[in-house]
């Protein structure tokens, strides 16, 4: 299950960033293959969308990629947002949240619930290594890169799973957050290949949480590759800061 | 009388400053016991209320972790009981409850349906606990609740308890947690924040209020601010500051009192010493001088006598040291003078053989002044020189050219020259042969020995034997009984004076005396009765 799914998510990213067409459902085909057979050739792949993008220099697709994925039959459906229209597709994902919402907040309660969420998270997470961010209505867990993945894998390590669990029943509670996980990676390998790792690492938390119980609707992801360094990616430390997840919290709010 | 109301300006400053300077020190040292003390009371009293804020905002924090580790389910009966027990413990907590997210599933709660939702919190700790501070969305049935939540836990304190303080104060007092205002008293008191005023007392004169602003920082800042009205402040140091005003008024006027017998006694004496030449109230008694062997009255010393504007009589004991200092001895001489002339000089003039005796001081003798005072004052009163005798103290006539020659002039004028207390001055005679003078007079203290000490009898007897052999006339003073005529007028001493025959007189008592006295022809036997030396 956890791993269909992550191939999916893969390959629908795969499909977004290569033109569409045979070639783009080959190489999703493929992806979902070697996902289901344990991601050891990622690298092969990588090179070959890289190289059929540089022979093709094809418009990327502006609707979100979860509409277009071809995942009719896999469950839970998780959006996985365009980086380059990232702002645009979050709201969409975000409005459409809100009409499908039993119970959103009202405008005047989410000062408060922002604020007991980001309190109870505080209190919880403080024993981690999760970075908490809180301004205006926004709560922002940075995980860092090199504490949750094995290099070049987007399987999680053990610290991170606990990390991710003891926010999961926060989030739990907090029906009415809307989660965005933003995948980064530092600059070494080839971008495209960064972009489809830092897409994979975060549906891989996206799939964590929605093992834990919390609805795959309330769930976005996006891939940012390397594109949004936190730190110029001089000097090991740097890689490590850039290479990490970030959870972006906003209330479900009417 | 320029100079003495100077001088009164003076001593009245003096007076006043340093009475004023006494009293500013009493009123001030006290003032700053009083405010120190206040100081004292308000820390103390600040620091019990930051405590107390303190030990119920852990108490709280404490509680709520508690309850989060609560090991019954949530709401079951044991978890209500729990909360139940811990709010009525505690008089400050009006609520506890059991949230999920923003929905209050249960709790308990001294106010009814207690489901505050304020908009954003004040602080959001990074142990996890949130806190609201009292504020128009923590309000519930008119009272600011101060709300503090951590994991699913939230209690409710009334903050009006932190600042209970039981006895009724008359002060309006505020109570800041990290910066922020918690309580005050009473509810919604307008107080100044506590970054804007110094640490410790401020005395508000133009509103006439003390602030007291008080800091503690153990585990959250804390701020205490009390204002209180001036006079509550004056009433609870009435009592100190009315002692510090009688200690004021009675140094004040025992610092009045000391100026006052100084200048009395010391500067007035001399300026009304001089009033009273001014005015001629230093006036002339007259000690008769007797012929020891007929008991008749030849004379009289002239005494200067001070009567004040109060009727006082001073006598020179009293003024001279007071004149010397002031250097009005000579006016003192001239007013004797002028006296004696005024008095006597009608006496003098019918009865020629009569003579005063008047005395000069060293002062005298330094000028001319004197001597051509005497010379016309005389003259023109009809008095022949021969009537007026100066006594001069051996001490004016010591080794001094000057008066020497001064008093040479008064013999070439025909004054005769008496030395005063004779034997009492110095011991060196040598002057009784360089000097002309006519007369000693011998020292009361010598007359007193006679028949009582041996040496001292054996002295005058020299004094007199010297007086005989320089040809000297002797006037014996002091003498007091009639033993001592009997062994003057052995010795060959002629003249006397002292209590025996009289007092010394005033100028009519002296005329009635004098002219009482038999006939000055006929020479009356010695009778052994005081009254018989009449005069």
């Amino acid at each position: 299950m956890d791993m269909a799914s992550i191939a999916l998510m893969a390959a629908s990213a795969a499909a977004k960033i290569s033109a569409q067409g045979p070639v783009a459902r080959f190489l999703i085909v493929l992806a979902c293959l070697v996902s289901l057979s344990g991601c050891e050739s990622l690298e092969l792949i990588a090179a070959k969308i890289a190289n059929r993008s540089e022979t093709q220099s094809a418009p990327r697709p502006a609707a979100t990629a979860s509409t277009d994925a071809p995942s009719q039959s896999l469950e839970p459906r998780v959006a996985v947002l365009n980086p380059d229209d990232f702002r645009q597709a979050s709201g969409r994902h975000l409005q459409a949240l809100i009409r499908s919402s039993v119970a959103p907040l009202a405008l005047d309660e989410v000062g408060f619930y922002m604020d007991v969420q980001n309190a109870q998270l505080v209190q919880i997470l403080h024993p981690t290594r999760i970075d908490i961010g809180y301004e205006g209505d926004l709560i922002i867990l940075t995980m860092p890169g090199g504490d949750s993945f094995e290099h070049n894998s987007t399987r999680l390590k053990d610290a991170a799973i606990e990390s991710l669990n003891l926010t999961s029943r926060i989030l739990l509670e907090y029906s009415q957050t809307r989660i965005t996980i933003h995948g980064h990676t530092d600059d070494s390998g080839e971008a495209t290949y960064n972009q489809l790792l830092s897409v994979r690492r975060a549906l891989s938390v996206a799939n964590h949480l929605i093992t834990a119980g919390i609805a795959s609707e309330r769930i976005a992801v996006v891939g940012f590759g390397e594109s949004r360094p936190l730190a110029f990616n001089a000097a090991a430390a740097d890689h490590a800061r850039n290479r990490r997840i970030e959870l972006y919290l906003e209330p479900i709010a009417r | 009388m320029q100079q003495r109301g100077g001088k009164l300006i003076v001593f009245s400053l003096a007076a006043l400053i340093g009475a004023g300077l006494l009293f500013a020190m009493v009123t001030w040292f006290l003032w700053a016991k009083s405010i120190r003390i206040e100081e004292a009371r308000v820390a103390d009293l600040a620091k019990m209320l930051g405590q107390r804020t303190e030990h119920v905002i852990v108490d709280a924090r404490d509680l709520l972790d508690g309850f989060n580790r609560f090991s019954a389910p949530a709401c079951s009966p044991a978890h209500i009981e729990a909360m139940q027990e811990a709010a009525v413990a505690r008089p400050y907590i009006r609520a506890i409850g059991y949230w999920r997210a923003t929905n209050r599933i249960c709790g308990v709660g001294f106010i009814q349906a207690i489901e505050l939702k304020p908009s954003r919190a004040d602080r959001i700790y990074d142990s996890g606990v949130i806190a609201w501070w009292p504020g128009p969305q923590t309000e519930v049935g008119g009272v600011r609740l101060f709300l503090m939540r951590y994991g699913n836990h939230d209690i409710a304190i009334d903050p009006r308890m932190l600042l209970e303080i039981g006895s009724a104060q008359q002060w309006r007092a505020g109570l800041w947690v990290e910066n922020m205002p918690m309580a005050s008293t009473p509810w919604n008191s307008d107080l100044p924040s506590p970054d804007a005023l110094p640490v410790g007392l401020t005395v508000d004169r133009e509103n006439g209020q003390v602030i007291s602003r008080f800091s503690l920082g153990t585990v959250f800042p804390i701020d205490i601010v009390a204002i209180e009205p001036i006079g509550s402040f004056w009433q609870r140091y009435a009592s100190m500051l009315t002692i510090a005003v009688a200690i004021g008024l009675a140094i004040l006027s025992i610092w009045i009192y000391i100026v006052f017998r100084y200048s009395r006694h010391r500067l007035s004496l001399a300026t009304e010493l001089k009033e009273a030449l001014d005015s001629g109230r230093v006036q002339a008694h007259y000690q008769p001088i007797v012929n020891l062997a007929s008991g008749k009255c030849v004379g009289a010393e002239a005494l200067a006598r001070w009567v004040r504007e109060d009727g006082e009589i001073v006598g020179p004991e009293v003024f001279i040291p007071v004149a010397e200092e002031a250097g009005l001895v000579p006016r003192i001489t001239l007013a004797v003078l002028t006296a004696t002339l005024r008095d006597l000089g009608r006496l003098m003039r019918q009865h020629g053989d009569i003579y005063i005796n008047i005395n000069l001081a060293p002062e005298d003798l330094t000028s001319e002044a004197f001597g051509e005072e005497l010379a016309r004052r005389s003259k023109s009163a009809g008095v022949g020189p021969e009537m007026i005798k100066l006594e001069i103290t051996e001490r004016a006539v010591v080794d001094s050219d000057e008066s020497r020659k001064i008093i040479s002039e008064f013999r070439d004028r025909g004054h005769q020259i008496v030395i005063d207390d004779f034997g009492t001055g110095y011991s060196s005679l040598s002057y009784l042969e360089t000097f002309e003078i006519d007369a000693l007079k011998i020292d009361k203290s010598f007359v007193d020995a006679i028949n009582r000490n041996a040496v001292t009898s054996h002295v005058i007897g020299h004094v007199i034997e010297l007086a005989k052999s320089l040809e000297l006339a002797t006037v014996a003073e002091g003498i007091g009984t009639h033993q001592q005529v009997k062994w003057l007028r052995e010795q060959g001493v002629e003249l006397g004076q002292g209590y025996l025959f009289s007092r010394p007189l005033t100028a009519d008592e002296f005329r009635r005396y004098f002219e009482a006295q038999p006939d000055s022809n006929v020479r009356a036997i010695v009778s052994p009765l005081a009254k018989q030396f009449a005069c």
